[in-house]
């Protein structure tokens, strides 16, 4: 895929965090997170919700405070110049409400100020498809519609980097679509952009690169393609039996290849490895069971990232 | 630049907010009636000579009760409602310290705090001048810029309060609380001092200097010490009157510097709570 849209970056790092540990108390946020943005790739963030992406993202723009660890983001500390980061660093939080008594355009004028950028609010507003709520007050606007604005000032002074919280949320099917093409042409523009997100289905589309995070760690970390050929060669083939013994699935679960077994209503539940499948089919018939029909499911990403991301998962150990 | 970009939004944004306008009306309205009030007691009115003198001590009420609620109410959700809704965060998404956070606040707010406390002197000066044609310009301006900083110190309480929560009812319960104590606790602590070191809880009379200092220590006492100063007071109010024999830490310079620490130090630690902390 497009791993670097431009060579305008092309050597550099924009986020690099370094054993990163943020705790709240007696809750630990961030474990000892290790991560690394390139310049101009679109990187997927993922995570249940939870996992503390909008903590590490808050570590980055200096809201949040590291117990221990470091980051810079373009080469800036994240700690001692984070204007410097912020100046070139275009945000969509998460958790935010808007200012309810000034406008969309008032918004955008305070961004546009605050950066000493030549952007027309309207041709903004235009993008993120508000123009028509341009005037009226942010506090009827809809939870879509805030969002939409909120992008729109993320949008302002065409900054190196965006970083995007769960820019999905609040938008109908449409709205998504707009995101993820606006989020392509900020990439191809040669921005460097980090979203984050629970639904993997949103980072799948655009994403150069994908992270995992779970508990405060990186759990996975890899293109959707090499993710993809991590898991090609595993299945979930469910064996419809008869006769089969009592605890059948104890004698499936140690074959190797094989990471889980069910066994429920005559039908066994098998996630393995594709060329184990032979070796469980012999198995289950060397019980004395009758295999009726069998039925094979090739995992999805979707399966992969409930497998990583839950707490019975058999593949992320 | 940073500051002054904050300050602008702020005043954009508290300036429309409905409940800090019925209180400005209010204040308003209270301001204008006491000056026609005043203009109606013969003794004082018409004659006198020295108009704008005895109107200062006629509006020392209105304004000792608006300009305080009015700064607690501009200043107490500056920092702790932006914190419960979240705004800060697009607030600060843009390249501003957080430094420029609570001064241009600070700013935003006192311009607002400012623009009320003009607004309730035209109203009055418009009455007496109406009523009236006499007036002292110098004591009046001297008085307005008083007033000013003393807006100034209830705003930056405000924001004080507001930077030490996060939830805005205990905002809420904090500058009503201060309120309280600076408006009356201050006053019976001091008639408890009193008691405890003169035996009694008043002094007929000339007050005993400590007292004094002490009740000049809050804004409020501050506040009245200099306004008290401006005037040329007569007859038994004489004795409320400070003289240059009065020791150096009554005079009424002392007092324009509590009121300027109780500005100064309040926004301080605003701004040192909210510089450490996690948003």
């Amino acid at each position: 895929m497009n791993y670097y849209h431009t060579d305008r970056y092309a050597d550099m790092v924009s986020i690099a965090m370094r054993d990163v540990t943020k705790r709240f108390g007696s809750v630990t946020a961030l474990d000892s997170l290790d991560l690394t943005v390139q310049s101009g790739e679109i990187y997927g963030f993922l995570g249940p919700n939870g996992a503390g992406k909008s903590t590490a993202i808050n570590v980055l723009l200096d809201f949040v405070r590291p117990t221990s660890g470091k980051a810079t983001v373009l080469g800036y500390d994240t700690r001692k110049e984070s204007t410097e980061i912020r100046a070139r660093t275009g945000v969509l939080p998460d958790g935010y409400q808007l200012y309810g008594r000034l406008t969309g355009r008032e918004h955008l004028e305070y961004s546009i100020a605050s950066r000493g950028a030549g952007d027309d609010p309207d041709v903004i507003l235009e993008r993120v498809g508000i123009a028509d709520a341009a005037d009226r007050r942010a506090g009827g606007y809809s939870k879509g519609m805030a969002q939409r604005l909120a992008l729109g000032m993320a949008l302002v002074g065409e900054p190196e980097l965006l970083l995007l919280d769960e820019p999905s949320t609040g938008l109908d099917p449409t709205g998504a679509r707009e995101m993820r093409t606006i989020i392509e042409a900020e990439a191809a523009r040669g921005a460097t952009v980090f979203f984050s997100s629970h639904i993997l289905g949103q980072v799948e589309a655009v994403c150069d690169r994908v992270g995992i995070l779970r508990d405060g760690s990186l759990i996975a970390e890899d293109t959707i393609d090499g993710l993809k050929s991590s898991i090609d060669s595993r299945s979930t083939i469910e064996v419809t039996v008869e006769n089969a013994p009592p605890g059948i699935e104890r004698e499936i679960r140690p074959i190797g290849g094989v990471s889980s077994v069910e066994f429920s209503n005559s039908k066994l539940t098998i996630d393995t490895t594709d060329d184990a499948k032979m070796t469980v089919l012999q198995a289950i018939e060397s019980t004395g069971a009758t295999v009726k029909n069998v039925q094979t499911d090739d995992s999805s990403l979707e399966d992969l990232f409930v497998a990583y991301t839950s707490d019975e998962s058999g593949v992320a150990q | 630049m940073s500051l002054t970009r904050i300050a602008m939004k702020d005043l954009r944004d508290t300036s429309r907010s409905r409940m800090l306008g019925v209180v400005v009306v209010l204040y308003v309205l209270f301001t204008a009636g006491v000056a026609y009030i005043y203009t109606l007691i013969p003794e004082i009115g018409p004659g006198t000579g020295e108009l704008s003198l005895e109107l200062i001590s006629f509006l020392g009420t209105p304004i000792g009760l608006f300009v305080p609620i009015i700064g607690l109410m501009l200043g107490f959700n500056a920092i702790s409602g932006e914190l419960e809704s979240g705004s800060i965060k697009l607030l600060l998404s843009e390249p501003h310290k957080r430094s420029d956070v609570v001064f241009g606040k600070f700013v935003g707010r006192f311009v607002v705090m400012t623009i009320a406390t003009l607004l309730g002197f035209i109203a009055a000066l418009g009455i007496v001048l109406a009523l009236y044609a006499e007036l002292s310009p110098v004591v009046y301006v001297e008085y307005v810029l008083l007033t000013v900083l003393f807006g100034g110190v209830y705003v930056s309480l405000g924001i004080a309060v507001s930077s030490l929560t996060r939830s805005k009812t205990k905002a809420t319960a904090g500058v009503v609380g201060l309120f309280v104590v600076l408006n009356w606790g201050w006053g019976l602590i001091g008639i408890g001092l009193h008691w405890i070191i003169e035996g009694t809880p008043f002094s007929m009379g000339a007050q005993p200097d400590w007292y004094q200092l002490f009740s000049q220590a809050s804004p409020g006492g501050a506040f009245s010490r200099v306004s008290t100063a401006m005037l040329d007071l007569q007859g038994p109010a004489q004795q409320f009157a400070v003289t240059a024999d009065d020791p150096w830490f009554l005079q009424w310079y002392v007092a324009v510097v509590v009121l300027f620490v109780w500005m100064i130090v309040p926004l301080a630690i605003g701004y040192l709570r909210f510089q450490s902390m996690d948003i």
